[in-house]
Formats: C-alpha cells, sequence, structure tokens
C-alpha cells in the first residue's frame, strides 16, 4: 500500500540483471496478472523499450524514472486508483 | 513518456534480415570446399586465384552479407527511422548480392572477364541501392547518436570499398584500364577492414555489449571520439598510401600517422571492451561473450602484428605475413564478432516477432512462447564455437605452414559454417513453428466464441 493512496497497492520486480528477452517475459507476465488498484514498479538497468509498443496493446499506461537504474511504473489504463498512486510518485520523484 | 534511443515498433518484417543471415553460412562452406579443393597451393601468396575468390567469398558472401542484413534491421530502430518499402528493398539488395557474390567468386578463381564484369554490374548495383536506401533513412532521422554516426560512416567506407573494388575488377576485365594495383588493393582492405567492417562493429557494440551482455555502458568519452578518430584515422592512412606513391614518398608520414591513429583506437576498443566483458553482472557462460573475446584478443593479436612490422620491415618480405594478418582480422575479428551477433541478433528477432505475434491475437494469451535459449540452444552454439575457435587456430598454422595445415583447416572451417547453418535454420523453423501454434490458438478460441455466442 502506498501512504498518499491507501488503497492502491504495488507489486516489484526487479530485472536488472537478467538477460535479453526475460526482463519483457516477466514485465509481460507480472503487468497480465496486475489485480484492481495494483501497479508494477519494474526496476531495470536501461528503459525496457521494446517493452512499450507491448504495454500499449495490453490496454497499460506507464511513467520512467530516471536514476541509476531505470523504473518503470506500470499500471492498467483503466485503473484509477493505480494510475492515481502512479502519478503520485511520478510527480514527487520525477 | 516514449523518450528514447531506440524505436522497434519500426522494425521491419523477420524475413528482410533472416534471408541475409541464413544465406551467409553458405557462402562460408563455399569458401572452405574452394580452399580445401585448391590446397597447399592456394596460400602460397596472398594473390592467388583461389585465395582472392575465397576472401571474397568470405567478406561479401559471409561478413557483408550477414551486416547488410543487421543493418537493414538495425538502421530502422536505432535511426528512429523507417526503411522504406523492406520487403522490397531487403529483396532486391539480397538477390543483387547473392548473385554477384557466385559471379565474383568464379570469376576470381578462373580470372574469367565475363564473370568479372557480371559481378561489377550486380554488385555495384546491390551496394549502390544498400548504401542509397542507408543514405536516405540516415539523413531522415530525428535523432543522431553515436550508433547512427557508426553505421552512417561504415556505410559510405563501404561505398569507397566497393568504389575501389570496381575499379580493380576493371583493370582484370578492360585491356584499357590500367592500374597501379598495389595502392589502390591496399586501399580497398584499408577501407573494407578498418572501415566499413570495423566502424560497424564498434559502433553497433556501444548498443549491443551493454543490452546483451549485461555490461556496464562504454565510458562517453569512448563513444563520443572513437567512431571519429577511427575514421579521421583511415583518411590520413588512405592520404598518406596515395600521395606517397603518386607524390612523392615523404608523405609516407601521414600513412604512417594515420595507421597510429588506428593501432590506438581500435586497441582502446579492444580493451575496453574486454574490461566491460570482466565487469558483467551475470557471471554465467555465454557463447556471444566467448566469440567476442576471441574477436577482442584477434584484434589486438592483428595490432601487435602490424606493429611489429613497423620495427621489422623485412616482415613484409615474408610470404605468411599478410595471411596472418588476413586471418587475424577477417576469421578471428571480424567472423567472430559476426558470428556472437548473430546468435543474439536472430533467436531475439525470432522472440520478438513471435510476441508481437501473439499481442496481436489475445485469444491466444495462453501460449507460452519459446525464450531466447530455446531458440538456439546453448549446447549447439557451444559446439559450434569450438569449431570456429579450432578452425581458426588451424587456419593461423595453415598460413604458416600451408603444406601440412590447409586441407585439415579448410575442413574444420566448413564444418563451423555448417553448425552455424544449422542453429540459424533450427532458429527459423522455431518461429516457423510456432506462428503456426498462434494462429491454430486463435483460431480455436474463435470457433469456441461461436459456439458459445450462437
Amino acid at each position: 500500500m502506498t501512504a498518499q493512496h491507501p488503497q492502491a497497492r504495488e507489486r516489484v520486480l526487479d530485472v536488472s540483471d537478467l538477460e535479453p528477452c526475460e526482463p519483457l517475459e516477466r514485465a509481460l507476465e507480472a503487468v497480465r496478472t496486475l489485480q484492481p488498484g495494483e501497479y508494477l514498479r519494474l526496476v531495470h538497468r536501461q528503459e525496457p523499450l521494446l517493452l512499450y509498443p507491448m504495454l500499449e496493446k495490453l490496454g497499460m499506461a506507464w511513467r520512467a524514472r530516471h536514476a541509476a537504474s531505470v523504473e518503470i511504473l506500470i499500471h492498467r489504463r483503466d485503473d484509477a486508483i493505480a494510475g492515481a498512486a502512479v502519478a503520485a510518485l511520478a510527480g514527487t520523484e520525477d | 513518456m516514449y523518450n528514447a534511443d531506440l524505436a522497434f515498433d519500426k522494425a521491419p518484417p523477420l524475413g528482410a534480415p533472416l534471408r541475409f543471415f541464413l544465406t551467409a553460412p553458405l557462402f562460408g562452406m563455399a569458401a572452405a570446399l574452394l580452399v580445401l579443393w585448391a590446397g597447399p597451393h592456394a596460400l602460397a601468396t596472398r594473390w592467388t586465384p583461389p585465395l582472392l575468390s575465397a576472401t571474397h567469398l568470405l567478406t561479401l558472401g559471409v561478413l557483408a552479407m550477414v551486416m547488410i542484413g543487421a543493418v537493414i534491421q538495425m538502421v530502422a530502430v536505432v535511426a528512429g527511422s523507417p526503411v522504406a518499402r523492406p520487403r522490397w528493398v531487403a529483396g532486391g539488395v539480397h538477390a543483387l548480392l547473392t548473385a554477384g557474390v557466385v559471379a565474383l567468386g568464379v570469376g576470381l578463381d578462373a580470372l574469367d572477364r565475363r564473370w568479372l564484369a557480371f559481378a561489377m554490374v550486380l554488385l555495384g548495383l546491390g551496394v549502390a541501392g544498400f548504401v542509397g536506401v542507408v543514405v536516405g533513412t540516415v539523413t531522415r532521422a530525428p535523432r543522431a547518436h553515436d550508433t547512427v554516426l557508426g553505421i552512417g560512416l561504415a556505410v559510405l567506407s563501404l561505398a569507397f570499398t566497393a568504389g575501389l573494388g570496381l575499379t580493380l575488377a576493371a583493370g582484370y576485365v578492360f585491356d584499357s584500364v590500367i592500374l597501379h594495383r598495389f595502392p589502390l588493393t591496399d586501399a580497398h582492405l584499408g577501407w573494407g577492414i578498418a572501415g566499413w567492417m570495423g566502424l560497424l562493429v564498434v559502433g553497433v557494440a556501444f548498443q549491443v555489449v551493454p543490452m546483451f551482455q549485461i555490461t556496464p555502458n562504454y565510458p562517453d568519452a569512448v563513444r563520443r571520439w572513437l567512431v571519429k578518430c577511427i575514421f579521421a584515422g583511415l583518411l590520413m592512412w588512405s592520404a598518406g598510401d596515395l600521395l606517397a606513391f603518386w607524390v612523392a614518398p615523404p608523405w609516407v608520414w601521414l600513412q604512417r600517422a594515420g595507421g597510429a591513429v588506428l593501432l590506438a583506437a581500435y586497441g582502446t576498443f579492444a580493451v575496453v571492451t574486454l574490461r566491460l566483458q570482466a565487469r558483467r553482472r551475470r557471471r554465467l557462460a555465454d557463447v556471444t561473450t566467448d566469440l567476442w573475446r576471441v574477436g577482442m584478443v584477434s584484434l589486438l593479436g592483428a595490432g601487435l602484428l602490424w606493429l611489429a612490422l613497423q620495427w621489422v620491415p623485412a616482415l613484409a618480405e615474408y610470404r605468411g605475413y599478410p595471411l596472418l594478418l588476413g586471418v587475424l582480422l577477417l576469421l578471428g575479428f571480424a567472423l567472430s564478432v559476426i558470428n556472437g551477433m548473430l546468435y543474439k541478433i536472430v533467436p531475439f528477432l525470432v522472440w520478438f516477432h513471435l510476441q508481437n505475434r501473439l499481442l496481436a491475437a489475445p485469444h491466444a494469451a495462453a501460449l507460452q512462447l519459446p525464450n531466447m535459449k530455446q531458440i538456439v540452444t546453448d549446447r549447439w552454439a557451444r559446439r559450434q564455437l569450438r569449431v570456429h575457435v579450432a578452425a581458426l587456430l588451424l587456419a593461423l598454422g595453415a598460413a604458416l605452414v600451408p603444406v601440412y595445415l590447409t586441407h585439415l583447416s579448410a575442413a574444420v572451417l566448413f564444418v563451423s559454417f555448417a553448425l552455424l547453418l544449422r542453429n540459424l535454420v533450427a532458429a527459423a523453423l522455431c518461429f516457423r513453428r510456432y506462428q503456426r501454434q498462434i494462429v491454430e490458438a486463435a483460431a480455436a478460441a474463435m470457433q469456441v466464441r461461436t459456439a458459445i455466442s450462437s
């Protein structure tokens, strides 16, 4: 659960040490099972550009944050609770 | 949201690059058979017809074949600008290149003017078409980063190499064309190896080494300057070579200075790449990483050999010297690196195209796709790696003592290319099998939905 959006839940998936195409496979598996109110925090060593058009086809929305590693916050496009939590996180930490 | 250096949605269809990748090992097998057939006599000097023919089967039929296929695939992705009509471009360039390499191989082996003239037309058109498409795509590119610059300068070097090659071939074909063969051949080799092949490998390495071998990124200074230094070094080397021959011998200083720049630049590339590989985040055995190590060590070996020539000029008279240098640069460096990349590019493209087909057929979503290690298995890839290394070592031996090792090294090289072909065909068949399963699963799901709704 997040502080600002108590109904939202975060799932973390770190794929930074995996070889292509495993990061994409794991991410696709994870987003397909997102529950209402849930978003995925995907941690990767580089921006997973190939993933974005795939997320689009699956009806997902996302925000990327760049630091030492890259974090992509992914939620279902029609999930208002998870979307608000992601927007708040991306807005405060961008 | 979509702020990136690579745009995979611009990628061409799988058949566009795959036809080049599947053709390449066949020319490798032909080159090996040619040397096997000709025997030790082929390695008497670097100018024997069978060796000239086999070298071009290798450089154009294998190395350029894979590199052109990969550039058609990559340029759209890295430059973010799609290649217009990719099926037609790939089909046309591939047909011209394949027919041109066959004609050149026959023409050089038999020193037959008609075949050489035929090869000049086919290869001239094929290379011009490819260069035109890449230049058009790169100049339309919305962004220009280090890899785009590397690809652009590599393709420009290919145009120089092809122009020099056509001039040299014209010297065989037309009596009226009188050439100074040595400086032109040196320039042809320099632009082909240090320009076209080297620049492309360096430019592409900036993207693919960190991505596929899970290393840290190349240092910023290396990314920013290396490609420019190599191109400048090559211009100096080539201008010095031509000026020393046609104007005055003292211009040789410019050629030496250019050579020193190239040596330092490629030495830096090899050492930095080996160091990055030593800092891999996951230390699992990986065939591509091992093939790149072989490539970088060979590149360093070739650099040391060239350096030795500067200290001991008498080496230039030794028959085996250019052969050793050629084996290290072509089989050791370029072929190892390209062979290694094929084991990442091909499974990745197969997986990528299957995944996109699966996403376009949501009713088949339950289907489990193979991962990259299942598309080309480690066991078969490693088997080929071992044979490739054996072929390289035997070819180095054959350059020194042709009489004992020519047949054996050519036979082992043939087996290496046959194994590479086997592995690439396995990947293509895997794609076809899963593509059919996706279509069948989607059709079955549609039938169920129709039955329920009626």
